[in-house]
């Protein structure tokens, strides 16, 4: 079983203190609220940003947690994916199975120069959160290949 | 056949399918208005006018190789659809349109967008779907699917039978049994109960709480006749002369009384086979046969799933169906049902669930007063309900590999019995789950991917003894070893 690229934890710590950007944001918006409805309770802002700190805090602290208890491994029949440790999942996709597999980049990804994989089958979708370029390209060619033979040999 | 125009019948079902479309708004823009007349004519005129004009842009072509269709004014769309390609083929006949012979063709593709992967020709001779069907079966034959999967337990032997017809004792033992009418019922019962009580509290009508007792419970059971009553004209007219048919490696279905509705479906687009009862099915020994498709060929009222047999005896059912199309053992599955723990888990999150959202309504309906007797008598009957359920559940929730390629899987919802058999191939991806406090009991929910109409239905079947799941789950993995 492999692990993801350590350079994950970076794209997670960032892409939580965006979510944590909207939740301030939220409070900001509440503050105006305030101004203009006095109906508006100012406990509001209070539990605002408390669940804003609350969620933060949890998902800092789940990071090392998500990376220790996610792997995956090509096969040459079938990916397998296995994470969490309290709420253990184990997921097996034939790769006759698959459809496409796409690489999906967005900013916090092309700044560490990762990409994401998604393989998609007849209807459902799994993901592989952060693979590098090298690996991301060989998984992708080495499922579309044994799809294909997989596909031929039927 | 090349640029053909719809039968002229079509406009008139345009124009049906638009004031359909916008009778609400319609409503909603005349009744404001004060000149009700004019502003109705001038809606229904512009209505024509569309109807006119998508009649006259829509054209088709019948070609040796593929159905071409034109539409648009404006923004003009060609569409090619080659034979090989067709899913199912529909046809579909309004009682008012059989004396002109005509009828709509509706022709699914396997595409993945809802909208790009099914044609109709609103309104066509009855002569012209037999053509489609004609050239989809050569064109089927010449070059075997891709995906049609390597497998089909044989008995396509030509001797079998070939034609089961619904018998019209069967249908309305059908509707009978059809529990969707509690629902109503219930509804039904509290307006009545909520009127009944009014009427005593400020007329004082009654004289005496019998004679009130007695009402309350005559208005109950008529309703429930009534009801009972409605869902037989119900089912009766949805499966009027229900046929199923095979002919070849296609299955033909045909039923409706007012839209007489024909299904055409190739045996190996088939993705999965359900057994389904419900609690008082159950008690009659009768089964509901559906199947999983992969495109949705009866949108309307079945939600991509196609009922086969309506109703069947129980053990009659796995018989049938194996007769018909293969696919599943010619025996009812038996599976070992689940222990008293696996009961205790499913009755534990029920009773949980159902306090999650009636305990709070009980202690609102205690502190503010307003019906805290009824609200509690509610809350003991929900709770009791989520028991039974739990302990049916766990009863019947199971996993079994049944033969080398095939799984049959089973599970519970609201008391009705679901049995599904699914074949390799057709699974497109599992996973075992099991969280850390699950380890100790050995428990583990297997989620299983199938192909249903657009998407992929996960079912879950929980609490599975692990050993099961792991099972099956190894099955599934060694499986595409094998096949390489």
């Amino acid at each position: 079983m492999q692990s993801l690229p350590i350079r994950v934890k970076t794209v997670w710590l960032f892409s939580i203190l965006i979510e944590a950007l909207f939740w301030a944001s939220g409070a900001v918006a509440y503050l105006i609220g305030l101004r203009f409805w006095d109906w508006l309770p100012q406990m509001g802002l209070l539990i605002i940003i408390g669940l804003g700190l609350i969620s933060l805090i949890i998902q800092l602290l789940l990071i090392p947690y998500r990376y220790r208890f996610y792997h995956f491994q090509v096969n040459d029949t079938d990916v397998e994916i296995e994470k969490g440790f309290f709420f253990r999942h184990h997921i097996a996709i034939p790769i006759a199975r698959v459809q496409n597999v796409d690489l999906n980049q967005g900013p916090l990804l092309i700044s560490q120069s990762l990409y994401q994989v998604v393989i998609d089958t007849g209807g459902s979708s799994h993901k592989i959160d952060a693979l590098n370029k090298h690996h991301a390209e060989k998984l992708k060619e080495r499922v579309m290949q044994l799809a294909m033979e997989a596909k031929n040999a039927q | 056949m090349r640029n053909k125009h719809l039968h002229p019948l079509a406009l008139l079902m345009f124009l049906g399918q638009l004031i359909k479309a916008f009778f609400f708004s319609f409503i909603f823009i005349v009744l404001g208005s004060k000149n009700i007349v004019l502003l109705t004519s001038i809606v229904l005129g512009l209505l024509v006018v569309f109807a006119t004009i998508n009649y006259f842009t829509f054209t088709y072509s019948i070609l040796p190789n593929e159905l071409f269709i034109k539409t648009g004014l404006i923004f003009k769309k060609q569409r090619h659809i080659p034979y090989d390609r067709i899913q199912t083929i529909q046809n579909r006949q309004w009682f008012f349109l059989r004396p002109f012979g005509v009828e709509e063709v509706i022709v699914n593709t396997a595409g993945s967008d809802k909208d790009k992967s099914r044609v109709s020709l609103l309104a066509v001779k009855t002569t012209i779907a037999p053509i489609i069907e004609k050239y989809h079966l050569a064109a089927t034959h010449q070059t075997p699917n891709l995906q049609s999967n390597s497998e089909q337990p044989t008995s396509n032997g030509a001797t079998k039978p070939t034609q089961y017809q619904i018998k019209g004792t069967d249908i309305f033992v059908f509707g009978l049994t059809d529990i969707h009418f509690i629902g109503e019922l219930l509804a039904l019962l509290a307006i009545i109960d909520r009127i009944h009580i009014s009427f005593n509290q400020i007329a004082n009508f009654y004289s005496s709480f019998a004679t009130s007792f007695y009402r309350v419970l005559e208005s109950i059971i008529t309703f429930i006749i009534l009801l009972m009553a409605i869902g037989v004209v119900k089912t009766a007219i949805k499966f009027y002369k229900f046929t199923l048919t095979k002919s070849g490696n296609h299955l033909i279905i045909e039923k409706g009384f007012f839209q007489r509705k024909t299904i055409n479906l190739p045996i190996d687009k088939i993705q999965s086979v359900i057994f389904k009862q419900n609690a008082i099915r159950q008690l009659f020994h009768l089964t509901t046969v559906q199947m999983d498709l992969v495109t949705d060929s009866d949108s309307d009222d079945e939600k991509q799933v196609i009922t086969v047999m309506p109703v069947v005896k129980d053990h009659l059912a796995y018989h049938v169906v194996n007769q018909f199309i293969g696919l599943i053992p010619k025996q009812q599955v038996a599976f070992r049902s689940g222990d008293g723990y696996s009961q205790w888990l499913f009755a534990r999150n029920g009773v949980f669930f159902s306090l999650l959202f009636f305990g709070p309504l009980t202690g609102l309906a205690f502190w503010t007063r307003i019906w805290p007797l009824w609200s509690l008598v509610l809350t003991l009957f929900v709770v009791s309900l989520a028991i039974g359920n739990g302990i049916y559940k766990g009863r019947v929730t199971a996993a079994k590999q049944i033969s080398t390629t095939q799984i049959a899987v089973q599970t519970a919802r609201l008391f009705t019995k679901e049995t599904q058999i699914v074949n390799w191939h057709q699974i497109q991806s599992m996973n075992l789950r099991q969280s850390i406090w699950m380890e100790h009991s050995g428990r583990a929910h297997l989620s299983i991917a199938i192909r249903r109409g657009y998407s992929a239905r996960m079912i879950t079947y929980r609490y599975l003894p692990k050993s099961d799941g792991q099972r099956i789950f190894d099955w599934y993995r060694n499986f595409a070893n094998k096949q390489l």
